[in-house]
């Protein structure tokens, strides 16, 4: 190639002569353009012209305000840099913020030796484009040419002693990852950093799941589809039939979150859009409403009250609806044990806007206003690097409070793990034997898992539950909310999930709520159906897909479930479809040969007259390890649609309004006029207006996904009783 | 003491945060990307980046905002960003002065080009990048970069000829 001629004539619209005026050409291959060039005027005049307009775009170009990263990133990048890599102290903690405080802490804080790091192993990548062409698939195809990537994920042997300080060091880093990236492959690492915690493989230590990813080449980011809420999906809510193996029971975790409810409203309402469906969790709707259940009788040791009522169920006039009811007992604000509390608050760029920080703030100022000389409080923030903003104060002192938290500011990355390592050591500090001891995070849900890995977000956060101090997550903000890691996170550290949409949100739950944020009267609190088959052929419970356990979690006290704070309520719906009736989607099986009865029908020791489930429950108190089991048989009243209580009718419509914005199909014959009717005839006294709030809610939703043609209309009920129709099992 | 990181980090860090704004739409999620890329390279040894270091610069950060991406997608994706509008003054790389009189046509031009276009142009005249490493940032081929310019220029050129001749 040393010929100085070209093969083919260079003309005008080759790349080469605008690679060759820009220099981009080396040796060779430029003096055979610069010869061809020389040889024709047209061609100089071309080069000519091309780097004028370089010199006028260099020109044109250089901008004078040169996009400059934050002083807090600054800071990170240079303690990255720094030589020492294995033992690091905390940055922003300074030895004199440690020594005004009086405060004798080393904070020195180990990263887990990298040998503890198995990659993420690939152990299949499909390229499912090929195979799914035929299918049309858009959903597992993409449009951008989506692959499925399987692979395993090793979690086992990380955690690492959590005697009284942090475990997991500030910065946990995946070296693999680093290498896959710059070796210029897909990011399997890093992906699954991001999966492991979102998804609920628990247990074995063990994941394996799947991941739909775009084809790196393909993906064009657009500005517009730059919306960063993340959202898990939940499984589907299907019908179970009786007769199935395994399928006389239904066993689940209370929980009552209410951050689903909170961030839908938030779409609905102040965005006037459709929440997606993975954003709506049934049960964080139904517990967002007060409901006119009983307490727990004073004289009884029981911390909540259960009751239960059925009747037709409004959405299938061949089902029958029962409504679960659980009220924690209340708890007066001067009897409320100690709170150790540490708000580790993300001060990260992307919490500027005024519906985070700003909104944030205002709800602790609520929260900081309930608490008194019993109680602690610090501030950890992280952003960047993490600091101790407030070492832990009495809680009486509420303007050195305040105050700290007024001069918070938003600014830099984010690194969680730091914060969080920082947050738990304070708060396991400053531990309060039979108190309260929490770590309260505030975030637009933005973990930086580059610097921090997921598994061991999940483990500090699991070990340190299990050590006394829980987790509550407060959400904020909208366009970057993680919302289902925010969950996980909460659900992991035994606490719970808000979403603080709007000043009123957070003086609701740090205000009213207060005492029911921070008592927790019962924890691990399991719910466990037994369907009679000879009454029940099929049910399926409504929401709580991802608080499902197995059979054997019920009695297994080592397996954690929700927790109840003072004055909680829960509710929980099941459609039962009665025996002799077919269970929707339900596929018959065959009786297994070498099992007497054939191990799955069931019904030849059932009894016909007998109730139609029974509702067991199980919970620890706190402080206790062993769990007590309450149970009750419900029979059928045989209750008509039209004689159910406000209570059932409210939280049907709420469970059917959630439902259509889901897309169920079983919800699809109960129109939004008959549902907004039920809700509308069900407001009751509704003091706060949140039940007409969500009327509004049905507004919007009707109006931007209408009905496609109109439904028949559904007779109206009429009664206000909540009557328990629940009936203690005595041995 | 001045590291090879702290050179790096001056000679990339406006570079990369424009890159990873375009790539995002979002100027914080932008930053969140370049400190992440920036804490990777402390770790690389030196000996293995210092030759290619914008590509691995902006490979990083590109797989980086992939990532993010591919993570949101796994998810669904709702409604335009309201974060791009709102984000700090500081790190918008839209807020420079660039749109001087003269240039005015030039930048109406560019305006004009493909996304894929300008990311080229900008890599290379108002970054300094090679083909090699702007084929290396975005992904896609030399050969693809040296097109892509090839057109752009041209239309560039065409579209200034146009405004001339107005």
């Amino acid at each position: 190639m040393s010929d100085t001629t070209l093969q083919t004539p260079l003309t005008v619209d080759d790349p080469r002569l605008t690679a060759f005026a820009l220099g981009e050409l080396d040796g060779a291959r430029a003096a055979q353009i610069a010869a061809a060039v020389q040889n024709d005027p047209s061609l100089a005049a071309e080069v000519a012209a091309i780097q004028a307009t370089a010199g006028d775009l260099t020109a044109a170009l250089a901008s004078t305000g040169q996009p400059r990263l934050g002083s807090d990133a600054r800071a990170a990048i240079a303690a990255a840099a720094a030589p020492k890599r294995r033992l690091r102290l905390v940055p922003a903690l300074s030895a004199g913020v440690l020594a005004a405080a009086g405060v004798a802490v080393a904070v020195l804080v180990q990263a887990p030796a990298m040998t503890d790091r198995k990659p993420a192993r690939t152990t299949m990548i499909k390229p499912q484009a090929a195979s799914h062409q035929d299918s049309n698939d858009q959903r597992v195809l993409g449009e951008s040419g989506e692959v499925v990537v399987t692979y395993n994920i090793d979690i086992a042997g990380r955690m690492i002693d959590t005697g009284g300080m942090p475990a997991s060091g500030p910065v946990v880093e995946y070296e693999s990852e680093d290498r896959l990236q710059a070796a210029g492959q897909t990011e399997i690492g890093g992906a699954s950093a991001f999966g492991a915690i979102g998804s609920g493989g628990r247990g074995d230590g063990r994941m394996r799941r799947e991941y739909r990813s775009a084809a790196p080449a393909e993906l064009r980011l657009a500005a517009r589809d730059l919306n960063h809420e993340g959202y898990t999906a939940l499984g589907g809510n299907a019908f179970r039939a009786t007769a199935v193996d395994g399928g006389d029971a239904s066993t689940f975790s209370i929980d009552v979150d209410t951050a689903s409810y909170t961030n839908m409203r938030r779409m609905l309402l102040r965005e006037q859009r459709m929440p997606p469906k993975e954003a709506v969790r049934i049960e964080e709707m139904l517990n967002y409403f007060r409901y006119a259940y009983a307490p727990p009788a004073t004289a009884s040791n029981n911390p909540f009250a259960v009751a239960a009522e059925t009747t037709a169920c409004p959405w299938n006039a061949d089902h029958r609806l029962v409504r679960v009811g659980i009220q924690g007992a209340e708890i007066d604000r001067t009897e409320r044990p100690a709170s150790n509390l540490v708000f580790l608050i993300d001060t990260s760029g992307s919490m500027q806007s005024a519906d985070k920080l700003q909104l944030l703030v205002q709800g602790f100022h609520h929260l900081v206003a309930g608490l008194d000389s019993r109680d602690r409080v610090a501030i950890v923030t992280y952003a960047g690097s993490a600091g101790l903003v407030l070492p832990s104060t009495s809680g009486d002192q509420h303007a050195t409070i305040n105050g700290a938290l007024s001069r918070l500011r938003a600014g830099g990355s984010t690194n969680g793990g730091a914060g969080l390592s920082l947050a738990y050591a304070t708060a396991r500090q400053h531990f309060i034997d039979g108190g309260t001891n929490r770590v309260i995070l505030a975030t637009d849900g933005d973990f930086n898992v580059g610097t921090t890995s997921a598994g061991s977000l999940v483990d500090t956060v699991k070990a340190q539950a299990q050590g006394g101090i829980q987790m509550t997550v407060l959400g904020f903000g909208t366009g970057n909310l993680q919302d289902g890691r925010m969950e996980q996170l909460s659900n992991d550290g035994d606490g719970v999930y808000h979403y603080i949409d709007s000043e009123r949100e957070s003086q609701r739950v740090f205000g009213e709520g207060l005492t029911g944020t921070l008592v927790t009267i019962a924890r691990d609190v399991k719910i466990q159906v037994f369907f009679n088959p000879a009454q029940v052929a099929g049910w399926r419970l409504v929401g709580y897909q991802n608080r499902r356990l197995a059979r054997e979690d019920f009695n297994n006290d080592q397996k954690g479930a929700g927790e109840i704070g003072a004055g909680h309520q829960v509710t929980a719906l099941y459609e039962i479809v009665p025996a002799g009736r077919a269970v929707p989607g339900h596929i018959a099986t065959d009786p297994n040969p070498f099992v007497a009865g054939g191990a799955v029908e069931t019904s030849a020791m059932t009894d016909p007259n007998g109730p139609m489930l029974r509702l067991r429950l199980r919970h620890k108190l706190p402080g206790a390890d062993r769990s007590t089991l309450q149970e009750f048989d419900l029979a059928d009243s045989g209750r008509d649609w039209l004689a159910a209580s406000a209570d059932t009718r409210w939280a049907a419509a709420v469970a059917g309004a959630g439902m259509r914005i889901r897309g169920e199909d079983a919800v699809a014959a109960w129109s939004w006029e008959a549902i907004r009717a039920t809700a509308v005839d069900a407001v009751g006294s509704d003091p706060r207006g949140d039940r007409r709030e969500f009327i509004q809610m049905i507004d919007t939703a009707m109006r931007l996904q209408p009905d496609a043609e109109p439904i028949g209309r559904h007779p109206l009920p009429g009664t206000e009783g909540a009557d328990n129709e629940l009936r203690p099992v005595t041995r | 003491m001045t590291t090879w990181i702290d050179i790096a980090l001056d000679r990339y860090e406006a570079p990369l945060l424009r890159f990873a704004t375009r790539l995002t739409g979002c100027p914080q999620r932008a930053a969140d990307l370049v400190q992440d890329a920036f804490c990777a390279l402390c770790r690389q040894p030196r000996a293995q980046v210092a030759n290619h270091l914008a590509e691995w610069l902006y490979t990083t950060v590109r797989n980086r905002a992939i990532d993010h991406h591919r993570k949101d997608h796994r998810m669904t994706l709702v409604a335009p960003d309201t974060q791009a509008e709102t984000a700090a003054a500081n790190v918008d790389p839209a807020a420079p002065v660039e749109a001087a009189e003269t240039n005015a046509a030039l930048h109406q031009a560019l305006a004009g080009l493909s996304d894929r276009q300008q990311d080229i142009v900008r890599l290379k005249f108002q970054d300094g990048l090679r083909y090699r490493e702007i084929a290396q940032a975005l992904g896609i081929s030399e050969g693809t970069v040296a097109r892509t310019m090839h057109e752009a220029m041209a239309r560039l050129r065409a579209g200034r000829r146009l405004e001339e001749a107005v």
